[in-house]
């Protein structure tokens, strides 16, 4: 069969054929079921995967502790550390701060600068108020002679929750950026993708300390 | 394999003698696999050798040398910054295998494609800048350099943030420029497909 | 079209993970789906900060409670704040969480039953140190 006889059967390896051109100038596939997927699609299915791989991280973290949770080296346990009142405000900030974080998203699409900027003030207000309280609890424990090198429960503890109050500290000045980037530029596509991305990585930090007090904190007390 | 199950029979290493005869024969399986692996190694130098003195008549220019049958055979090697020149429309198994069998057939190549606009990513120094910087905040964080650690960490975020401000993030690759490079890679397969030709 | 333009350039019916479906939505409609969200995570973080208290749940089952609590409410967050829906167009989305946590599950999992198990075979301190005398 020749060439011009494949082609009239649609065989078109190389797109000879002046097909219909999709919006963003590629050639568009009579029979291909979809063209590439936008960049908004792929940047954040990208970074949906990097958050499954610093959650993979997070678990590993989770599983040091509960190994080593005994392990308190005649030292002070979770029960005579933990102060229920402080984890629930913890909690309370971080919980409302994802609302906000929410808000901020909505806003974002609809190019709202109240919802924007307010939104993420909020977010950024709460979650400073969580690593406060985290700080406090911190230089509280260090100070009773509790610190990190105290037992092997102690050492996974701050290693665990410390390494969340690292990535909310990272989250915080990103955050600050895309409220900076937003004001100097806009809501220009590069952007937004780059606040979808901040949104879940702020709402995956969120997932994450759902683990930590339940399995931290009210298993500690409890137990 | 035989030094493993030596080593549950108690040998250790490094022995310059043994006396349990029960290892003899598992080491004379070893010494014979050992002879194998060496020429091996023999063959691997008298490859090296005979390539570099053919070089010349060895030489692909195809970026297909061993007759693919896969489509990341179907760009040049080194491939160009696009990687391909379009994306191509696949509607069978083995499309760049049947595509070559066509060619060989009819003695053609496929005909050239619509070549359109390109966009790449800007290369950046980002990543160098930012990798400079982390070394110095690891090393200040071990040996409890405050003062380091915190100017490393400024200079990674400060580099990033740069990184993130910029407003062109793309370049634009023309289509005459896509034309161009992959009619080179195309007169270097129709050539290819020439000399097949003849040889039948 | 550049990259720098204003707005969203989405153009397939795939959704981005977290990201709000559909354009034409009202900005009250979100709002509402992220209150909801807000209100169960609420309730479940009540319901667990109650259970670990309490002396009216039968005590064996409260570690067990508190896990089934948290991962009600970690899917509520999915469903809620990150848009992760049933739908074909979060399939991939759906698939790669569900790998992600696969991998979590065997990490600890096997950690524990592997340290426990080295615990279980450990020679106990009391008797090293008999053995040192």
């Amino acid at each position: 069969m020749s060439i011009a006889q494949e082609a009239a059967r649609g065989y078109d390896p190389y797109i000879v054929g002046a097909g219909p051109r999709s919006k963003s100038g590629l050639p568009r596939f009579e029979h291909a079921e979809r063209t590439l997927a936008s960049k908004r699609v792929i940047s954040a299915f990208g970074f949906w995967i990097f958050l499954l791989s610093d959650i993979i991280m997070f678990s590993a973290f989770f599983a040091a502790y509960a190994v080593l949770s005994g392990q308190t080296a005649g030292g002070p346990s979770g029960k005579d550390l933990f102060s229920i009142t402080r984890v629930a405000l913890e909690t309370a900030c971080l919980l409302l701060s994802s609302f906000a974080c929410g808000v901020a998203s909505i806003g974002a699409r609809a190019r709202n600068d109240a919802m924007y900027y307010g939104g993420m003030t909020a977010t950024a207000l709460l979650g400073a108020a969580f690593l406060f309280l985290e700080i406090n609890e911190f230089s509280g424990l260090i100070a009773q002679g509790a610190g990190p090198t105290r037992s092997a429960f102690l050492s996974s503890f701050f290693a665990l929750v410390g390494c969340h109050g690292l990535h909310v500290t990272l989250g915080l000045l990103w955050l600050l950026t895309m409220m900076a980037q937003v004001f100097a530029k806009g809501y220009r596509a590069d952007i937004m993708r780059r606040v979808l991305c901040f949104a879940l990585f702020w709402h995956t930090l969120d997932i994450i300390w759902v683990g930590i007090f339940t399995v931290v904190y009210l298993m500690g007390l409890a137990l | 394999m035989p030094l493993y199950v030596l080593g549950f029979m108690g040998m250790t290493r490094r022995m310059q003698h043994y006396d349990v005869p029960e290892w003899h024969p598992w080491l004379l399986l070893a010494a014979a696999g050992a002879a194998v692996i060496l020429a091996g190694i023999g063959l691997q130098i008298a490859q090296l050798v005979v390539s570099f003195r053919h070089r010349e008549q060895l030489r692909d220019t195809t970026g297909d040398p061993w007759n693919g049958r896969s489509l990341e055979w179907s760009t040049s090697s080194p491939p160009p910054a696009f990687n391909f020149a379009v994306l191509p429309r696949i509607e069978e198994g083995d499309a760049y295998w049947e595509t070559k069998q066509r060619a060989l057939r009819q003695h053609v190549l496929a005909e050239e494609p619509a070549y359109a606009d390109i966009k790449l990513p800007r290369n950046s120094a980002t990543g160098f800048v930012c990798a400079f910087f982390a070394t110095f905040l690891g090393f200040a964080l071990i040996w409890h350099i405050w003062w380091l650690a915190a100017v490393s960490f400024l200079g990674a975020f400060a580099t990033f943030v740069a990184f993130a401000w910029r407003d062109r993030t793309e370049y634009r690759v023309s289509a005459d420029e896509v034309a161009r490079i992959d009619r080179e890679n195309r007169s270097a397969r129709r050539a290819a497909l020439a000399q097949l030709g003849a040889a039948e | 079209m550049s990259d720098t333009e204003i707005g969203l350039h989405l153009h397939e019916t795939d959704l981005a993970p977290g990201d709000e479906p559909a354009d034409g939505r009202e900005i009250g409609e979100g709002i509402r789906g992220y209150l909801i969200g807000l209100g169960l995570a609420t309730l479940i973080t009540v319901v667990a900060f109650f259970v670990s208290r309490t002396s009216l749940v039968w005590q064996p089952s409260i570690p067990i409670a508190l896990m089934v609590l948290a991962i009600a409410q970690m899917g509520v967050h999915l469903v809620f704040f990150l848009h992760i829906t049933t739908g074909a167009e979060s399939f991939n989305n759906v698939l790669a969480l569900a790998f992600g946590v696969l991998i979590v599950f065997l990490l600890i999992v096997g950690s524990l039953w592997i340290m426990t198990h080295l615990n279980h075979n450990m020679v106990s301190m009391e008797q090293i140190i008999q053995m040192q005398r």
